[in-house]
């Protein structure tokens, strides 16, 4: 658990963080969000001492991070950024053991571990692993850098737009892989992004930053049902905000069981049903495009249902 | 340059040959002599002459380079930012002295013999290799020094490890910069009776001996071609195909 | 007060405790230490020391690196005219072969103050025309005190008196072996460099080969050019007629026009290929004619890298020449090397010190030059 009390950080006269209070549980994903400028970057430094706090306290698992030697601490905490920052002079298979070399791992321990995290990321060791960071595709890159910051199983990992740098189709791919490696691990999860659907994808709360404050600290639904201020409703933008809101829920919640003189299927009974992990959103999406008012979900336990246009709309408009 | 490695053998060949039996290069330099004069330099040996030049250049470069690398790692610490942009301008600055210029006025102070031209090499060696140290540790990019903080190096594991391999290759170009122009100056050093193949040419110029001058002139050039290309091979080495090799090997 | 300053007041400060001024019985004999308070007097040496801790003072409190620089420049002037006057008072009465020359207190102080120029002038970031207007400044305060009469006592004022008809003829060689080389060097070197970036292939070998030449140290390279030009003035009689010999200016021109090719070529084939690719399209895209988009876009925006090629080669060229002495082709390197034929130090500064800010003037301002010229931003 990760505990920020009254954060607050002047650079030369100027307050860039101003007296955040933020409570991160074990194993979620904390989401900041902020236009540039706003203190998130700045915030997440704070957090594993790149930049001390003016005043305040933060706390991991209970215990003062102030009173670790800054190496320490950073060794025990992953950290991303968005241009990767991988050591140029260094293989890809050499970047991701450098914490473990700095804390000094046998040799072959280094090794095991490197190939086991190329793995989970979905990099081939033997292709990747001797490659320099320059002839890596930006992908590949990007999840390295995620690699090496997993390399000595932090409970915590700090990411600094992470995504950034990547065009939109291997972003969404490379956020569905952080999420996936982060329910396996169950590492606790601090992202910062100026990208409020990266937030509402990933986040299992989002901190919305402005001017050194947060405005708001809440579930994703929360943020979308109730925004607490204008600035926070602007970022959502108002156009799609219906659309945000299915797409937090997967389409099988709604389902209905399918069997004989469960109404009709509007003679679509061929088509294959969606797969379980389609939201609301993607399966309303279908149906303006089909022109169907009903569509069948497959369910993660095999069986199967259907949906109505009518329960997605009604569910796309918080109580 | 790239010269192949034939190229390169036969240099070191040649140059060595010449140095050890530049008598069988006699004949060629015959007709360079006026009737009745020596053809190959007999006052010293040339592989004296050799070592004496060389070991100069040495040396002064290389408390040129440690003393230069240390002011540049001292500049760019927190501690130190206050004295960059002196070190910078004085890079800058001494660049646009001669080194002829340093030679002279060495003199003055120590005297004649190998003193003035070590000190005049070695101050004007400094001045490449911390300009290139400068501009090397101050261009790695920031992401990648906030990334080795963030994964907890120390101050100390951030330079070695980090800036300072990424710095090399400008490092040992500067090196090599130094050590061309202290191979040039060392000549000149001759003129104020440090020992070294300027010796050859000068004798040469006031026997009115092309023979001498010739002898020492493609001497001196040579060993300046072979450090240089020498000191690109070693840049190659620290660069980032170095890098892999030695990953490979690892 | 800023580090760069810390480190050299305290140098500055110490000077007063090393001998100001040297002083010999004649131009070779040993050199005496001259303490400050025997140099200048009791009087003379407090006044010196009080003026020393003042301006101390104002370098230390001085927030603006203006103040900083005016003060540190006036500094230099300062020390300059007490060693012409400290050379006045010591030759005063002896007999003419007395030499006084500056010592190693004088020497520190000059090197701090001036140093201390140099660090507060690089705070100042001051624009290209401001630079133009600083050098001539410069240079005309060190006229006026040279034409002044105030170190005329001075022992290398006295080895130029003795020898000012030559030192100007020298002077004049010298520029024309720098510059003259130079313009020879852009004449070939730029329309090679536009060939080059034509034909790619020919690139690499011709700039291997440059790099080769420009490794070669002068003195070899001044020494083996004797013998192909002694051949050809012996055998052409139109290059006898030109004045060119085997031994003199010609091998010397030669060797510094060889030397000048690698970095204008280098700097024009790089200027010309750093043009942006969307720029030559555009360039193509309006009809220009391929000579139309050489001298009406391609140059003019390569012009700052040659220009810079410029200023590295001047600045060479200026420092070798006085190597070319050796063979023969005159230049301040002729007093230089005559002074330590004769161990005779003045003339030695006296050949040294005219290279040094010849070369120092020559940068600045074509720094200066580079910074105006339209398209680099500054």
């Amino acid at each position: 658990m990760i505990e920020l009390q009254s954060v607050t950080k002047d650079f030369a006269g100027v307050r860039a963080v101003n007296d955040v209070s933020l409570t991160v549980e074990q194993g979620t994903v904390a989401a900041v969000v902020g236009t540039s400028g706003s203190g998130k970057s700045t915030l997440l430094r704070m957090v594993n001492r790149l930049i001390e706090p003016t005043s305040g306290r933060i706390l991991i698992d209970g215990a003062d991070t102030a009173g670790v030697p800054a190496p320490d601490l950073r060794r025990r905490i992953g950290y991303v950024i968005q241009d990767h920052g991988l050591f140029p002079h260094w293989s890809a298979a050499r970047n991701i053991a450098t914490v473990p070399v700095l804390l000094r791992w046998p040799r072959a321990q280094v090794r095991t571990r490197v190939r086991e995290l190329m793995e989970m990321l979905q990099l081939d060791p033997d292709v990747i692993g001797p490659r320099l960071p320059h002839e890596l595709s930006g992908g590949q890159a990007q999840r390295v850098g995620v690699a090496r910051a997993l390399a000595v199983r932090p409970e915590l990992l700090l990411m600094d737009e992470p995504f950034g740098a990547l065009d939109p189709v291997i972003r969404a791919q490379a956020q569905a892989d952080l999420a996936r490696v982060q329910k396996r691990l169950g590492t606790t999860v601090i992202l910062v992004t100026h990208d409020m659907a990266e937030a509402i994808r990933l986040g299992d709360r989002i901190a919305v930053m402005r001017a050194g404050r947060v405005e708001q600290f809440a579930a994703p639904a929360d943020i979308i049902a109730r925004p607490a201020t204008p600035f926070v409703a602007d970022l959502l933008g108002e156009g799609d905000r219906a659309f945000r809101y299915l797409s937090l829920r997967p389409a099988a919640d709604l389902a209905r069981p399918e069997g004989p003189g469960a109404g009709p299927a509007a003679g679509d009974a061929d088509a294959p049903p969606l797969s379980p992990g389609t939201t609301m959103a993607e399966a309303l999406s279908e149906m303006i495009w089909t022109g169907r008012d009903h569509v069948r979900v497959a369910r993660a336990d095999g069986t199967g249902g259907t949906v109505s246009r009518d329960d997605l709309i009604r569910a796309g408009r918080p109580e | 340059m790239r010269a192949a490695w034939p190229v390169r053998l036969v240099l070191w060949a040649l140059v060595a040959i010449f140095v050890l039996w530049p008598g069988l290069f006699a004949p060629l330099l015959r007709p360079l002599a006026p009737p009745g004069m020596p053809v190959v330099y007999d006052r010293a040996s040339l592989s004296g002459l050799t070592a004496w030049h060389l070991g100069l250049v040495a040396a002064a470069i290389v408390p040129s380079a440690l003393m230069a690398i240390g002011l540049a790692i001292l500049v760019t610490r927190p501690a130190g930012a206050d004295f960059l942009p002196l070190a910078r301008a004085l890079g800058g600055f001494g660049q646009t002295f001669p080194p002829v210029a340093v030679l002279a006025l060495a003199v003055p102070v120590v005297g004649f013999g190998a003193w003035p031209t070590l000190i005049a090499l070695f101050l004007y060696g400094l001045l490449p290799i911390l300009e290139n140290a400068l501009a090397g540790l101050t261009g790695v990019p920031p992401s990648v020094m906030l990334a080795a903080d963030g994964m907890g190096m120390t101050p100390r594991q951030r330079l070695v490890r980090v800036e300072l391999p990424l710095a090399a290759p400008l490092i040992v170009e500067g090196v090599r910069i130094s050590a061309v122009i202290a191979i040039s100056t060392a000549a000149i050093g001759s003129t104020v009776a440090a020992p070294g193949l300027g010796e050859v040419i000068i004798a040469g110029l006031n026997a009115n001996n092309m023979a001498f001058v010739v002898q020492g002139g493609l001497l001196t050039a040579a060993l300046a071609l072979i450090v240089h290309d020498a000191l690109g091979l070693a840049g190659g080495l620290v660069g980032p195909r170095g890098a892999r090799a030695r990953t490979a090997a690892a | 007060m800023n580090g760069g300053t810390r480190l050299l007041i305290l140098p500055l400060a110490l000077s007063p405790l090393l001998p100001f001024a040297v002083f010999r019985a004649n131009r070779i004999a040993e050199a005496e230490p001259r303490s400050l308070v025997a140099a200048l007097g009791g009087g003379g040496a407090a006044l010196a020391v009080a003026g020393l801790a003042a301006m101390i003072g104002a370098l230390v409190l001085a927030r603006r690196a203006q103040v900083r620089t005016v003060v540190a420049a006036a500094l230099v002037v300062a020390i300059l005219l007490a060693m012409g006057w400290a050379a006045a008072r010591l030759t005063a009465g002896g007999p003419p072969q007395v030499r006084v020359g500056p010592g190693a207190g004088f020497w520190v102080a000059l090197v701090s103050a001036g140093l201390l120029v140099v660090d507060a002038r690089a705070r100042l970031h001051p624009r290209p025309a401001m630079r133009l207007a600083i050098v001539a400044v410069a240079v005309a305060i060190g006229a006026a005190i040279l034409w002044s009469g105030a170190l005329s006592q001075l022992s290398i004022m006295q080895e130029y008196g003795n020898r000012s008809a030559s030192f100007w003829r020298e002077g004049a060689r010298h520029l024309w072996l720098a510059f003259g080389s130079f313009a020879a060097a852009m004449l070939a070197g730029v329309p090679l460099g536009i060939g080059l970036t034509r034909a790619r292939r020919a690139s690499a070998p011709v700039l291997g080969l440059l790099t080769m030449l420009q490794t070669i140290p002068s003195m070899a390279l001044f020494g083996m050019l004797i013998a192909p030009l002694a051949w050809i003035a012996a055998n052409v009689p139109a290059a006898h007629a030109l004045g060119i010999r085997g031994i003199g200016a010609a091998p010397a021109f030669a060797a510094l026009f060889l030397y000048s090719l690698l970095p204008i070529v280098a700097n024009t084939v790089v200027g010309l290929t750093g043009v942006p690719r969307s720029v030559t399209e555009a360039a193509d895209g309006m009809g220009l004619t391929r000579r139309q988009r050489l001298t009406s876009v391609d140059v003019p925006l390569a012009l700052p890298v040659i220009v810079s090629a410029a200023r590295i080669v001047l600045v060479q060229n200026i420092g070798m020449a006085t190597v070319g002495a050796l063979i023969g082709a005159g230049g301040f390197g002729t007093f230089v090397f005559q002074g330590i034929g004769q161990t005779a130090t003045d003339l030695i500064l006296l050949g040294a010190l005219p290279t040094v800010a010849l070369a120092f003037a020559t940068s600045a301002v074509l720094d200066a030059l580079i910074g105006m010229l339209p398209g680099t931003a500054r």
